[in-house]
C-alpha cells in the first residue's frame, strides 16, 4: 500500500490544475436560474393566490404569502364553484376527463403499436406509402378536419358522445406514435423476429411476447405524450365530447369566465393548479422512469 | 430423411434479383457450408432454405416434402443466427422453451429437451439469467441450445461464430463439428466467409459468388481442383498465383507458354478441351511452388520476406508478374536473392482467360 502511495505522490500531475468555475459557467448556471425562475414565478403567484381569502387578494400584492393560509379555495374550486346555473365545482370536469383520458391512451398506444409493427415487420406491398400518408396526416391542420369529421361523426351516430371523442383522439394520436413505434422498431434487429417466427410464433405471438416487452420505455414516452396531449386538450373536447362529457379543462375555461358576481381569483387559481395537476404528476412520475426505461433499452442484449 | 434441395430458385428484393437459377442438392446428414464474399446472397439462400423470405420462382424440398410455401415453423429446421437473436427480455430457459411452448409441448416434455440441451450444450448453470448477462461465446451457445430443442433434422447456421474473437471461434468450432457428429443424422447448412471455417467444417462445400453457386464439393476438391478463377482465388490464403499466358500444342503434347517463359503440360490432366488456344491463365498455390537451385526452370528475385513463425511467404518477381511462395518457417532468404523455381505439373490449374473456367 505505502509503495503505491509513494507512487503516486511522485506521479502529481504538473501545471496548473484546470480550474473547476470559469466564468462560462457561472454564466450559464445564471442563466438557467433565470430561466426557471421565469418559469417558477407565475406558478408561485397562483399558488399562493390560492391560499388566500377574497379579502386579501383585493389587496392586490400579489407576491406576498398569505397572512392566514387557507384552503377554502380549493375546496370551492373542486366542488361547488359554479358554472353557468350548475354549481358542482370541477369534480364533473374532472371524471368526464379521466373518462376520455384513459380509454385514448390506452386504445391509441395499442393501434399505434401495431401499426408501427407491421410496417416495421411485415413489410406488405405499399407499406411504405401507407407510413407516408399517415406521416402526412401529422402534418394536416385540425381545424381543416374538424367540420368534415364532424359530419362524419353525425352519419354514424357518434357526435357528442364518449366514444366519438376517444375515437377522435385515437385518430389524431395515430400518426405521431406511429412514427414514433415504427422508428423504434427498426432499431430493433430484425434477426429476433426472424427467430420468433422460426419459433413458431405469429403475428399476435411475436408481437406480445417478442416486441412489446422490448417496447417499454418507448410505451413510457408514448403515455406521456398521450396523458398530457389529451388531458390538455381543448379544441375536441368541446367539440366533440358533448355538454355530459366535457373535460376538464372546458369546465376551468367555464368557470373562470363566469361573469356573475365578483372574480373570485383564489379559486380561479386554485381550480387551474387542479387542472394542471395530471399532467404535472405524470412529468414527475414518469420522468424517473423514463429516464430509467432508456437507460435499460441501451443496455445492448 | 432430412435432405434438402434447393431447385432453381429464385429470390429476389424489388427488381434486384440476388438469386437465379439455384440448385443445390444436400444430401441426409450432411455438414454443408456455403461459403463466399459479403453480399453473394448466401444469407438470401439460407433464409429461403429456412422460409423466412419467399422464393419468386424455384422449389424448396426439404426430406420428401415440398417446403416452398410452408412456413418456418412446418419446415422442420432450427436456425441460429449471426447476432444470436435471443429474446431479451426472457431468461435463457425461456429463450430455449419458447419455440416449444409455441408449440403446445407438454411442460414436462419441455423440461426434458431443454435439460438434454443444456448438458450437451454445458450451459445448465445459465438457466436462470438474461442474455445480457452472457459472455458473447455462452450467449452463442444459448442460440444453438433454442435450435437444439425443437428437435429438427435440418439446422441452419448463419454466420454463427463470426462475432467472436479468434480464440473462442475456434473452440466453437470444434463443438460444432462434434455436437454434428453427436447429434447423428442431422443436416447442417453452414454460412461463413472464413474460408477456414469453411475447410475444416464441410463435408462439402459450396462456393457463391454473386447469387450463383461456383463449385460444390468437398473441401479437398475445391481446394485442388477448383472449377474456376473465382474459387481458385477466393480460398485458400495467400492467394492462388496466376500467370497469364496461352496453351499451345508442341510436338504431341501441350505446354503453357508466357511472353518469358514455358511450362509443359504433359502430364496436365485437361477437363475440357484446351479452351480457346490464345487466352490461358496457369494457377498454382504458395505452397507448391518448389525452390529447386539445379533443375528449376523460373527465375525470380526475391523482393518481400514474410515470416509467420510455421511458415515463411516470400514475395517474388517472376519477371513482370509477382509471384508469392509459402515455405518452412526455418528457411531464411533475402531480398533481391535470386530463386530459381519449378512448377510441379501435377500441381497446376489452368484456366480459360475468358471465361476463368477450369481447363
Ligand atoms: N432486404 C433486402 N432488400 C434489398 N436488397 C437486399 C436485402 N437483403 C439483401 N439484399 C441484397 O442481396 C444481396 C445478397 O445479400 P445477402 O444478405 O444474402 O448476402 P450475404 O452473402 O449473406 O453477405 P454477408 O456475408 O455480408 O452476410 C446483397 O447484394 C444485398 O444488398
Ligand atoms: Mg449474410
Amino acid at each position: 500500500m505505502t509503495a503505491i502511495a509513494a507512487h503516486e505522490t511522485v506521479l502529481e500531475a504538473s501545471g496548473p490544475r484546470p480550474r473547476q468555475v470559469s466564468a462560462a459557467r457561472i454564466g450559464v448556471y445564471a442563466f438557467l436560474i433565470t430561466a426557471a425562475l421565469f418559469f417558477a414565478l407565475p406558478l408561485y403567484v397562483m399558488l399562493v393566490t390560492s391560499l388566500k381569502g377574497m379579502p386579501e387578494v383585493r389587496l392586490g400584492q400579489i407576491f406576498a404569502f398569505p397572512s392566514a393560509p387557507t384552503f377554502e379555495p380549493w375546496i370551492k374550486a373542486w366542488s361547488t364553484a359554479c358554472t353557468g346555473r350548475t354549481c358542482e365545482g370541477l369534480t364533473p370536469g374532472f371524471l368526464n376527463s379521466v373518462k376520455i383520458t384513459v380509454p385514448s391512451v390506452i386504445i391509441s398506444i395499442i393501434a399505434a403499436a401495431l401499426n408501427g409493427y407491421a410496417l416495421s415487420f411485415w413489410k406488405f406491398r405499399g407499406a411504405n406509402f401507407f407510413f407516408g400518408l399517415l406521416i402526412f396526416g401529422a402534418f394536416v391542420p385540425y381545424q381543416v378536419v374538424i367540420f368534415p369529421l364532424i359530419i362524419f361523426m353525425r352519419e354514424v351516430g357518434l357526435f357528442a358522445t364518449l366514444p366519438g371523442i376517444i375515437i377522435v383522439h385515437t385518430i389524431f394520436g395515430m400518426p405521431i406514435l406511429t412514427l414514433l413505434y415504427r422508428n423504434y422498431f427498426s432499431a430493433l434487429p430484425e434477426e429476433l423476429f426472424k427467430a420468433a417466427r422460426v419459433d413458431g410464433a405469429g403475428f399476435w405471438r411475436i408481437f406480445f411476447y417478442v416486441i412489446m416487452p422490448m417496447s417499454v420505455p418507448i410505451t413510457i414516452v408514448a403515455i406521456i405524450l398521450q396523458v398530457t396531449g389529451i388531458w390538455n386538450d381543448f379544441l375536441f373536447g368541446i367539440v366533440f365530447a358533448g355538454r355530459e362529457n366535457l373535460p376538464m379543462t372546458v369546465q376551468l375555461n367555464n368557470i373562470v369566465q363566469t361573469t356573475t358576481g365578483i372574480r373570485e381569483h383564489n379559486v380561479n387559481m386554485a381550480a387551474t393548479i387542479l387542472a394542471a395537476a395530471v399532467p404535472l404528476a405524470v412529468y414527475f412520475i414518469s420522468g424517473r422512469w423514463f429516464v430509467r426505461g432508456i437507460a435499460a433499452g441501451a443496455v445492448k442484449g | 430423411m432430412a435432405s434438402v434441395s434447393v431447385k432453381n430458385l429464385e429470390v429476389s428484393f424489388g427488381s434486384l434479383k440476388v438469386l437465379r437459377e439455384l440448385n443445390i442438392d444436400i444430401r441426409s446428414g450432411e455438414f454443408v457450408v456455403l461459403l463466399g464474399p459479403s453480399g453473394c446472397g448466401k444469407s438470401t439462400l439460407l433464409n429461403s432454405i429456412a422460409g423466412l423470405l419467399d422464393a419468386s420462382a424455384g422449389q424448396i424440398w426439404i426430406g420428401d416434402r415440398n417446403v416452398t410455401w410452408e412456413e418456418p415453423k412446418d419446415r422442420g429446421i432450427g436456425m441460429v443466427f449471426q447476432s444470436y437473436a435471443l429474446y431479451p427480455r426472457m431468461t435463457v430457459e425461456g429463450n430455449l422453451s419458447f419455440g416449444l411452448r409455441m408449440a403446445g409441448v407438454p411442460k414436462p416434455e419441455i423440461a426434458r429437451r431443454i435439460n438434454a440441451a443444456a448438458e450437451l450444450l454445458h450451459i445448465e448453470n445459465l438457466m436462470k439469467r438474461r442474455p445480457s448477462e452472457l459472455s458473447g461465446g455462452q450467449r452463442q451457445r444459448v442460440a444453438i441450445g433454442r435450435a437444439l430443442v425443437r428437435d429438427v433434422n435440418v439446422f441452419l447456421f448463419d454466420e454463427p461464430l463470426s462475432n467472436l474473437d479468434a480464440a473462442l471461434r475456434t473452440e466453437l468450432r470444434v463443438e460444432l463439428k462434434r455436437l454434428h457428429r453427436e447429434l447423428g443424422n442431422s443436416t447442417m447448412i453452414y454460412v461463413t466467409h472464413d474460408q477456414v471455417e469453411a475447410l475444416t467444417l464441410a463435408d462439402r462445400m459450396a462456393v457463391m459468388h454473386r447469387g450463383l453457386i461456383q463449385q460444390f464439393d468437398t473441401p479437398r476438391t475445391i481446394y485442388h481442383h477448383p472449377a474456376n478463377t473465382f474459387v481458385a482465388g477466393f480460398v485458400g490464403s495467400p492467394r492462388m498465383n496466376f500467370l497469364k499466358g496461352r496453351v499451345e500444342q508442341r510436338a504431341n503434347s501441350f505446354a503453357f507458354v508466357s511472353d518469358q517463359f514455358v511450362q509443359p503440360l504433359a502430364q496436365y490432366n485437361f477437363v475440357n478441351a484446351t479452351g480457346s488456344g490464345d487466352g490461358a491463365e496457369l494457377g498454382i498455390r504458395p505452397e507448391h511452388i518448389r525452390i529447386d537451385p539445379d533443375q528449376g526452370t523460373h527465375e525470380a528475385t526475391v523482393e518481400l520476406v514474410e515470416p509467420m513463425g510455421a511458415e515463411t511467404v516470400v514475395w517474388c518477381r517472376l519477371k513482370k508478374q509477382t509471384i508469392g511462395l509459402r515455405l518452412e518457417g526455418d528457411q531464411s532468404f533475402e531480398t533481391q536473392q535470386t530463386l530459381r523455381l519449378t512448377f510441379p505439373e501435377q500441381r497446376l490449374n489452368m484456366f480459360d482467360s475468358n471465361t476463368g473456367d477450369r481447363l
